[in-house]
């Protein structure tokens, strides 16, 4: 691991608190805590996202900038007992699930997985994985449980539109339908399959490949974490009821694949066009009638905090 | 101690896994109403019902992961792969998860308790696709274990030791035991013979290492000869030190297996052997395995191509007489 300079002269920092950062249980209906979480997950991304860019940190990291409002409407519709399956870019799914921050950060930054290999088995959360489309046939399995004991918990994955290339995703969704499992698949369509935007990659959309396997495929506005919230709770619903969901909710990846890359690939403009047309933050605070330096005071505070909190464990580490 | 047919035994040993823990599961294609294409599953819907045990589509990939997800979520799946050569299919999920789940938890690490089951069927005139032995891969995989039992009694106990592990473990059997037939000991089927190799003669001119139906193979054709024949039963883990401890007595080895020679899992015996007791040997070390291609449909063109008792037994002489 390559370190900064600041980390090696004087002894670590103490601890920094963690509070700010910490997740109350999201609720749909609890509009300033979800701007609060999206605002959350973005700084604790972006100071991800700093750390690997200042070299404190070497190791590839996919952060969700401009998805946060998937993640937090849909772990919205979720119970406590149930289960979450995410993806490579799952650091999101994490921190809206309710895992605490440092616990998250410290699994990402110093972890035996890392990133993509997030486990937090007493929040139900399964794991992020670095195989595209293979969460969506492991989820099968808790879902399955619960059907062989009686359990009414739903197992949620959410994928991205990329995953949708794989076949196990259509062995998943088959298998889902013919044994009316107790799962939503959340397809998480952020334009693009790593670094191919969508049109070079599918040939129909993600939702009409799920109802032609006889999911009940929903649609939502992946800026808008209410519809989120909403669609996701009427998933969750009819698979709690034995008959197993697809949401693929449209958002825009803000930034390349990975952080540190250049995204050549993107057409010229693009990423600031998404960023100006598409931030969930700023879409929710558009409905709340927020001032925006209030809402840049919020993340400029929680920023601070977040990289407090990345430089204190990778300094103690 | 019944006698039974190998297909038998392992059904038997399926049998006792299910009714002894209410949390296997058993799935696959064509487990449940037919049985198994060799009658390995035969029995197990009508005892276990249909919650437990499902036949599946033809979806090794979703099967394997439906199974990881299901043991991370407390139930202990036992999944049928037809053919050996179909684990190809499925070896993303056995590999890149069910393989490396426990390794990204802290202790106590949570229990993989995943059985994986398949059928070589090399020997049986099965066709190039239905007709490899793989074992070395599934070996090269840490985080999984890998059996390839060769008798009644070794399938049995194999696959009741595997239902005790927190690691998944493959077992692999050869169709072409499957109608030989054995004393069962039902007895035996404590973990303490994990990884533990069996000694199917014991001699002191020569050490010969095999497993599957090479096993069989080799204890045919070397009746006459003085050897330590050890059949290994489990791949990974593997008793090397039954192998060292019989090598540095007879001072010869032979290594017999199906699959081809390149790269196979004698290469692995043989540097083990090298490493840790080249001064022992008295002769270079030998080895008698597939031929490095695919194998043909035909009788008369696959026998050549795997180890003959003739082939075995010139090559074990060779080596006693060096």
């Amino acid at each position: 691991m390559t370190t900064s300079p600041q980390l090696v002269t004087g002894p670590p920092p103490d601890a920094p608190s963690v509070d700010d950062l910490t997740l109350k249980r999201l609720e749909a209906s609890d509009t300033p805590g979800l701007l609060n979480a999206m605002q959350v997950i973005r700084a604790i991304e972006g100071a991800l996202a700093w750390a690997s860019l200042e070299q404190m940190y070497t190791g590839p990291l996919h952060v969700s900038l401009g998805q946060e409002a998937v993640a937090v409407g849909l772990m919205t519709a979720l119970n406590a007992d149930d289960v979450v399956f995410s993806n490579h870019r799952g650091h999101g799914h994490a921190l809206a699930r309710g895992v605490p921050p440092i616990d998250v950060l410290r699994e990402i930054l110093t972890g035996v997985g890392g990133s993509m290999h997030l486990f937090f088995r007493e929040h139900g959360f399964l794991g992020t994985n670095g195989i595209v489309g293979d969460n969506a046939a492991i989820a099968l399995g808790p879902a399955w449980a619960a059907q062989v004991t009686g359990k009414d918990t739903v197992t949620c994955v959410i994928v991205g539109d990329g995953a949708m290339g794989t076949g196990v995703v259509y062995e998943a969704f088959n298998l889902a339908a013919l044994w009316r499992l107790p799962v939503v698949f959340c397809c998480e369509h952020n334009g693009y399959a790593e670094m191919t935007p969508t049109d070079v990659h599918l040939a129909t959309s993600p939702v009409a490949r799920a109802e032609a396997f006889g999911l009940v495929a929903l649609r939502a506005d992946g800026t808008d974490v209410h519809d989120v919230a909403d669609k996701a709770a009427t998933a969750v619903a009819h698979a709690r009821d034995g008959q197993p969901a697809f949401l693929e909710a449209r958002t825009y990846r803000f930034g390349g694949h990975y952080v540190g890359d250049p995204g050549a690939y993107r057409a010229k403009g693009e990423d600031e066009t998404w960023r100006q047309t598409y931030d969930p933050i700023e879409t929710l605070r558009h409905k709340m009638q927020m001032q925006k330096p209030q809402l840049e005071n919020v993340q400029r505070g929680l920023d601070q905090r977040a990289r407090d909190v990345v430089r204190w464990l990778l300094a103690v580490a | 101690m019944p006698s039974l047919k190998y297909w038998r035994a392992a059904n038997q040993a399926l049998e006792h896994i299910m009714a002894d823990d209410p949390g296997r599961v058993l799935l696959g294609q064509d487990v449940a109403v037919p049985g198994g294409p060799y009658g390995i599953t035969r029995n197990l819907l009508k005892l276990f019902g249909p919650e437990r045990v499902r036949d599946t589509p033809i979806s090794e990939a979703a099967i394997m992961g439906a199974a990881t997800g299901a043991a991370m979520a407390g139930l202990k799946p036992i999944v049928e792969i037809m053919f050996f050569d179909f684990i190809t299919l499925a070896l993303d999920q056995l590999v890149n998860n069910a393989a490396k789940v426990r390794f990204y938890h802290a202790d106590p690490k949570p229990p993989m308790p995943l059985i994986v089951h398949t059928l070589y069927g090399g020997r049986a005139g099965m066709g190039a696709q239905h007709s490899q032995a793989l074992e070395a891969w599934l070996a090269h995989v840490p985080g999984l274990n890998v059996a390839f039992p060769s008798t009644p009694g070794d399938v049995y106990e194999v696959l009741r030791t595997a239902a005790q592990l927190t690691d998944p473990t493959v077992v692999i059997s050869a169709i072409s035991l499957l109608t030989t037939s054995d004393n069962v000991r039902r007895d035996l089927h404590a973990a303490s013979s994990f990884g533990k190799a069996n000694f199917l003669r014991r001699g002191k001119s020569a050490t010969v290492v095999t497993y599957g139906p090479a096993a069989r193979v080799a204890a045919a054709a070397l009746q006459d000869l003085d050897v330590d024949l050890i059949d290994l039963r489990w791949l990974s883990p593997w008793d090397m030190q039954t192998v060292l401890t019989s090598v540095k007595e007879t001072n010869k080895v032979v290594i017999v297996h199906d699959a081809v020679r390149q790269s196979g899992f004698g290469a692995e015996v043989a540097a083990s052997i090298a490493e840790h007791a080249i001064w022992h040997l008295d002769a270079p070390i030998r080895r008698v395995a597939g031929a490095f291609s695919a194998i043909p449909s035909r009788a008369s063109d696959w026998e050549p191509m795997l180890p003959s008792a003739r082939q075995v037994h010139e090559v074990v002489q060779g080596v006693i007489t060096w």
